[in-house]
């Protein structure tokens, strides 16, 4: 993170006055009941609570002021932003809790309770609470909107399943379920050290490919929206991580004084991989060349 | 299975270091839209937080997924019911060609001086022709009950007997279940384009053959419902014209009172996309606002001594005239049709009538939803109905409810554009024009599709004629890999590119803004 501006704290009048009155003049703000100060006032509040250490000026130019705008006309009850909100997401929303649920009645109902967020049903001390309140403009308002309507059915079917898995707990009397065991873990810890080391040098996107596809089984196409990147380099890159993790594995085990053969033995977890692996390497090993070499030297000591 | 890739999966870390990101951030994060540092950040809790990693996913999933939509199976008549249903009508036409030719050769006189042309001529025509009274004599006489069905049937398929899906199409879509309607071209219409040149690029395509398919379209008015005659008129001037360019509606209507006087002076005033038009009723109650921007309207009428009414998602045509009835009725008090969102989370209702609406400032849940159509699409029902009298009873009309598809759109792995007009099942390939594209969006008859080096099509008019849009802010042109293309309505966009840049647009691509 590049520390080049400590201070977020800073007067709005280091957005500077004119690029203030631009962003202020570009948005619908005046037409959503913004004045000028108020609208500054939410972009220095906005930057303090992302505390990027970016320069502030940069930072305000990089937000999606006109979605901003929106969203907090429409947390502040008003009547226009809520009218181009509602005519500008509605369709959408049931839309995307559709897609995320997969499923109509389950879709309808995300959707509509996550309005009454939106729209602010709960009450702080009296007054409304608009979920919108807590878009800042980083991001678009509709991905924003999807995030919002992913973490809550997550958040949901988490509680479902946990009730679920309580229930079926008391039935089977396992009232005191024991830790879930440890899952069995790669038994020379030399190795564990070494696909730790391994994991640690890569990069946070390498991991967050290797985690996707390996742990959550995600299709290349979706890893490649999820980076926007094309879905080809995604497969690439994971052949190619996997073939660097290999060696680097082997490497570390290398110099936690295991032998050539012994790493290789040690990452074939599995007796059918080991077989394959062993065969593979023989395969590759058993020295055809050098062989018939031997013979051609033996037929020429020969004649 | 490779070893590596369990053990790996054993050794990865799933214990998520620190807060997980908010929902602001993760979008950032998804649209590419966020500080090399920062994204650095998130990605290192994203790469130990199975949760977030399940929410970033569900919230923004490839194409192929968010293209899945959600239409119930059409409900299809047995297929052993078809099957003798298509018995009994060849049984039908064979016995009236029989009858026919009888008559011919014994009652030649008879068949000569008489006022009925000679069945013989056309038997099968004269079949499908039957008035219904005719039908239900036939009936009565004892021809298998579904033969008047299946004559129909068999005749709406004729059209296009190489592809199933026609026939498909026409059987009743069952949309109490998802409330979803999707708007296609009429897959006459669309097929048609297909066979006369899909595979050809959209330039060596000339006028008369884009005409020509627009030409197959049934001729049924733009609106299927019961706008008067002379309605028709006011719109008719914007209601040609199918050329390039961005293409605008026409909103109009009669404001009327509960007893069906009309009312003129009414204030009426249209919100859509770009802001709010007032205009006023002329002497014989009717309004229009023309060049309006296809979207979705709200309608309000205003008038002294009546409520005023709103009427909320008027949809507006590209090259179509939205036909509105607004009732007004007497103020007691004023009492806005303001929908509250309680309402609004009750989820759109969609009506038969597609685009013409009928509001009374009852109580708010009763301000009917239409169904937003886009781009100059048919309802199946339409096409079904293709040579009978254009205009239907009223009454069955309002039993039906329009079953509009759009075409699906994804990429394939070689980055060409590829369309199905059958939910998915088959695939065309659609030329677009030069370029390998990464992405792509659709929002009913818009599609945009982004690619290497900047290229980005737009095509109105799900996909029979694509525009290239060069996004450029000051000179400097988008060149860019566009990694990600939204699109809210046809007019406020945003691309992402493999630069990082956010490029977004308010007016469809005429101009852009870059962050």
């Amino acid at each position: 993170m590049p520390a080049s501006t400590p201070g977020q704290s800073q007067p709005a009048a280091s957005v500077g006055g004119a690029v203030l009155e631009d962003l202020y003049r570009g948005s619908l703000a005046a037409e959503f009941g913004f004045t000028l100060e108020s609208f500054s006032a939410m972009l220095e509040e906005i930057a303090a609570r992302h505390d990027s250490g970016r320069d502030l000026r940069e930072f305000c130019l990089a937000l999606r002021i006109e979605d901003l705008v929106l969203a907090r006309a429409c947390a502040a009850g008003n009547e226009r932003a809520w009218e181009t909100f509602l005519l500008r997401f509605r369709e959408k929303l049931y839309d995307i809790a559709r897609q995320i649920t997969r499923e109509d009645s389950s879709g309808r109902e995300l959707a509509d309770s996550a309005y009454a967020d939106l729209y602010g049903v709960r009450t702080r001390d009296g007054e409304r609470v608009s979920k919108l309140m807590f878009y800042s403009g980083r991001g678009s308002l509709e991905g924003w909107l999807r995030t919002v309507l992913a973490q809550e059915f997550v958040n949901t079917y988490r509680r479902q399943r946990r009730l679920v898995s309580m229930e079926q707990e008391s039935e089977d009397g396992a009232q005191f379920a024991t830790a879930e065991p440890e899952a069995p873990v790669a038994v020379d810890p030399r190795l564990a050290d070494a696909i730790d080391e391994a994991l640690r040098t890569l990069e946070p996107e390498e991991r967050f490919i290797l985690s996707s596809y390996f742990l959550d089984g995600r299709t290349l196409a979706d890893i490649a929206r999820a980076l926007s990147v094309h879905e080809s380099t995604i497969s690439r890159k994971v052949e190619r991580l996997t073939k660097q993790l290999r060696k680097d594995i082997l490497k570390n085990l290398a110099r936690r004084g295991l032998s050539r053969r012994q790493a290789e033995e040690a990452l074939a977890a599995d007796v059918r991989d080991l077989t394959l692996d062993i065969r593979a390497s023989l395969a590759q090993d058993s020295p055809g060349g050098a062989f018939s070499e031997k013979r051609a030297k033996a037929g020429e000591g020969g004649t | 299975m490779d070893p590596i890739r369990k053990l790996v999966s054993e050794r990865l870390p799933k214990a998520p270091a620190g807060p997980h990101p908010d929902a602001d951030l993760l979008a950032a994060f998804a649209e590419n839209a966020m500080p090399k540092a920062e994204r650095k950040q998130v990605l290192t809790h994203l790469s130990a937080c199975a949760d977030c990693r399940e929410v970033l996913y569900l919230a923004f999933p490839s194409l192929a997924e968010a293209q899945k939509v959600f239409v119930v199976t059409p409900r299809r008549l047995p297929r052993l019911v078809l099957r003798w249903g298509t018995l009994a009508a060849a049984l039908v036409i064979a016995a009236v060609v029989f009858v026919g030719t009888r008559r011919q050769g014994l009652f030649q006189k008879e068949a000569r001086t008489g006022s009925q042309p000679p069945a013989a001529a056309a038997p099968a025509v004269s079949v499908e022709l039957k008035a219904p009274a005719e039908m239900d004599e036939m009936r009565s006489r004892g021809y298998a009950g579904a033969a008047g069905t299946v004559a129909r049937e068999t005749r709406a398929d004729k059209p296009a007997p190489e592809k199933h899906m026609t026939a498909k199409l026409q059987a009743p879509l069952d949309f109490g279940k998802s409330d979803q309607v999707r708007v296609a071209t009429s897959p006459g219409a669309e097929l048609s384009a297909n066979m006369r040149g899909e595979n050809r690029p959209v330039e060596g395509r000339n006028e008369s053959e884009l005409y020509s398919v627009r030409g197959a379209k049934p001729a049924v008015p733009a609106q299927p419902t019961t706008g008067s005659e002379k309605d028709d008129k006011a719109f008719k001037l914007a209601r040609t014209e199918g050329g390039h360019g961005l293409a605008t509606g026409v909103l109009g209507g009669t404001i009327s009172d509960s007893s069906g006087a009309v009312v003129p002076n009414a204030k009426v005033t249209a919100v859509g996309p770009l802001g709010a038009r007032t205009e006023s009723t002329d002497p014989t109650g009717k309004f229009a606002f023309d060049n309006l921007v296809p979207g979705s309207y709200a309608v309000k009428a205003e008038a002294s001594g009546f409520k005023s009414t709103e009427l909320k998602q008027v949809a507006v045509l590209d090259n179509k005239a939205a036909n509105v009835q607004v009732k007004l009725e007497p103020a007691s008090t004023t009492e806005a049709v303001a929908v509250a969102v309680s309402n609004q989370a009750a989820g759109p209702k969609t009506t038969a009538a597609a685009e013409t609406v009928t509001v009374t400032a009852a109580p708010p849940a009763v301000v009917a939803q239409n169904a937003v159509q886009l781009g100059e699409e048919q309802t199946v029902e339409m096409t079904r109905k293709k040579s009978r009298p254009a205009r239907m009873p009223a009454k069955e009309k309002a039993a039906k409810t329009p079953v509009v598809l759009f075409p699906q759109w994804t990429l394939s792995a070689a980055g060409a554009v590829q369309r199905s007009l059958d939910l998915g099942k088959t695939w065309q390939i659609v030329r677009v024009g030069d370029g390998v594209f990464r992405t792509l969006a659709s929002l009913g008859s818009h599609v945009w599709v982004g690619g290497d080096g900047g290229v980005l099509y737009h095509s109105a008019d799900s996909g029979r004629t694509w525009m290239r849009l060069t996004p450029s802010v000051a000179e400097r042109k988008l060149s860019a890999d566009i990694t990600h293309i939204e699109f809210a309505d046809p007019l406020h966009g945003s691309i992402n590119t493999s630069a990082g840049e956010v490029w977004t647009t308010t007016d469809g691509g005429q101009t852009w803004q870059v962050k």
